[in-house]
């Protein structure tokens, strides 16, 4: 009987524990099963969702006793820190090589800002700097508020900031932060971050409806293409934005270098590194992503009174920041005379491109010849450059 | 108490730092861009 109960220990060791740690275990199966159906049905993001919940589901399955005696598994140990702890880990836990070379020193975000970056358009950008960026600051109200918020609610500074940058919609600033200020909530955080970041096309179009007058809703705007911006000019600006932030903020640097390069790249036309970035890098990058967070949820990480604050901070930044890139884009309606429609205050909301679709689909709803895609994608990347500066100055404040 | 004054210091610092840094960025983008096109007009003309 021994001997069958040691093939089969992953059952033994799942309904091992106590009545809770076994509770929990079924909840995080059945969320993960949520992630992947969800994802499979498309109403989450499905290159996230979908192994982020294998990942969920496997880690609390393939449960084994380990050399030490003590119940674990084969995907990664997140609290090795000292050299050696790391060398002995890599040799057991199989995603550990990928934990340890791109987590904890932030190389993953890099690697999806490069995709992110060789996919971003910045002519729209470049058009209208003054609009974009102001939609982009506005949208940025639950990056700023919620730091307080989280920190009244007994989370401390570094904490707080790094919960505060859900508000920024931007995954990979979110990792960026919360594993350079908060290595120990960086699952929680990060985890909650995508979650959320995958509902926000479900949910801005019902908070536009309900703040926004229809009329204004389907406002017709001039369209941008008769002012012309060469490639020429897109990869000088890029390089001089690049360098310049690079002084600016050095802890942001590597954040704001990979995007960049990513989009000197588009600009240079060196198709090669094109499709390698945009197809290579950004898909294994995002797969990698997702499966590592899904195999950190553990237990462990569930159990924890923190995680529930996290949920509702998570959630109370993007409405906020929603709120904010709404009000930026009526000020904006109303200072130009009715000639913006303040739907793209929404798009400031730097979660590329999903918010300036968002904001491109509210308006045709409410008037077909409305197109304010390419204003909407101008807010979107200055949401991404903002979010960036913001994360630089918690990180060199806070660190 | 202490830390709460903190974290709105810290908030409204990084609230103004990033809006100067971001309308620095669009005055850039205009200045540039208008530089680019008076220099395509003179040549056109």
């Amino acid at each position: 009987m021994k001997e069958v109960l040691d093939i089969f220990q992953g059952i033994v060791n799942f309904f091992g524990p106590d009545f809770s740690t076994v509770s929990v275990r079924l909840l995080l199966l059945f969320i993960g099963g949520f992630f992947i159906y969800g994802g499979y049905k498309k109403f989450f993001e499905p290159l996230i969702m979908i192994p982020m919940g294998l990942g969920i589901c496997l880690v609390n399955t393939g449960l084994l006793v380990m050399p030490d005696g003590k119940v674990g598994n084969l995907f990664v140990n997140a609290l090795a820190e000292k050299p050696d702890e790391i060398i002995n880990a890599i040799q057991v836990y199989f995603l550990q090589p990928v934990y340890t070379l791109t987590f904890s020193n932030g190389l993953i975000a890099c690697l999806i800002f490069m995709g992110i970056g060789v996919m971003t358009e910045i002519d729209y950008l470049l058009k209208r700097p003054f609009y974009s960026f102001f939609l982009a600051i506005s949208a940025e109200l639950g990056t700023f508020l919620t730091l307080p918020i989280a920190n009244l609610l007994g989370f401390n500074l570094r904490d707080s900031a790094s919960i505060a940058m859900i508000g920024g919609a931007d995954g990979p600033i979110v990792i960026y932060t919360s594993i350079t200020l908060s290595p120990k909530l960086f699952v929680a955080i990060t985890v909650v971050g995508y979650l959320y970041l995958s509902i926000v096309y479900a949910l801005y179009p019902y908070m536009i409806k309900a703040l926004i007058p229809k009329k204004l809703i389907g406002i017709e705007m001039v369209e941008l293409s008769e002012k012309k911006i060469s490639a020429g000019q897109k990869f000088a600006f890029s390089g001089i934005i690049c360098v310049l932030f690079s002084l600016l903020f050095p802890t942001a640097s590597p954040l704001i270098g990979s995007f960049f390069l990513g989009v000197i790249i588009r600009e240079a036309g060196v198709e090669r590194y094109k499709r390698f970035m945009e197809d290579t890098l950004l898909s294994g990058s995002t797969l990698f992503l997702g499966f590592t967070l899904g195999a950190l949820l553990s237990t462990e990480i569930v159990l924890n009174r923190e995680v529930l604050l996290i949920l509702i901070l998570g959630i109370i930044a993007l409405i906020l920041s929603g709120l904010g890139g709404l009000f930026g884009g009526y000020v904006l309606y109303k200072l130009t005379k009715g000639k913006i429609n303040p739907v793209l205050g929404i798009a400031g909301v730097s979660c590329v491109p999903t918010t300036a679709k968002v904001a491109q689909k509210c308006a045709s709803e409410a008037n077909p010849r409305a197109v304010i895609i390419e204003y909407a994608m101008g807010a979107n990347v200055a949401g991404v450059i903002t979010t960036a500066i913001i994360c630089a100055c918690y990180i060199s404040l806070l660190k | 108490m202490d830390e709460f004054i903190k974290a709105i210091k810290f908030m409204l610092t990084s609230f103004f730092i990033a809006m100067i840094i971001s309308f620095l960025t669009a005055g850039i983008i205009g200045v540039l861009t208008s530089i680019v096109r008076e220099r395509r007009g003179e040549r056109g003309s």
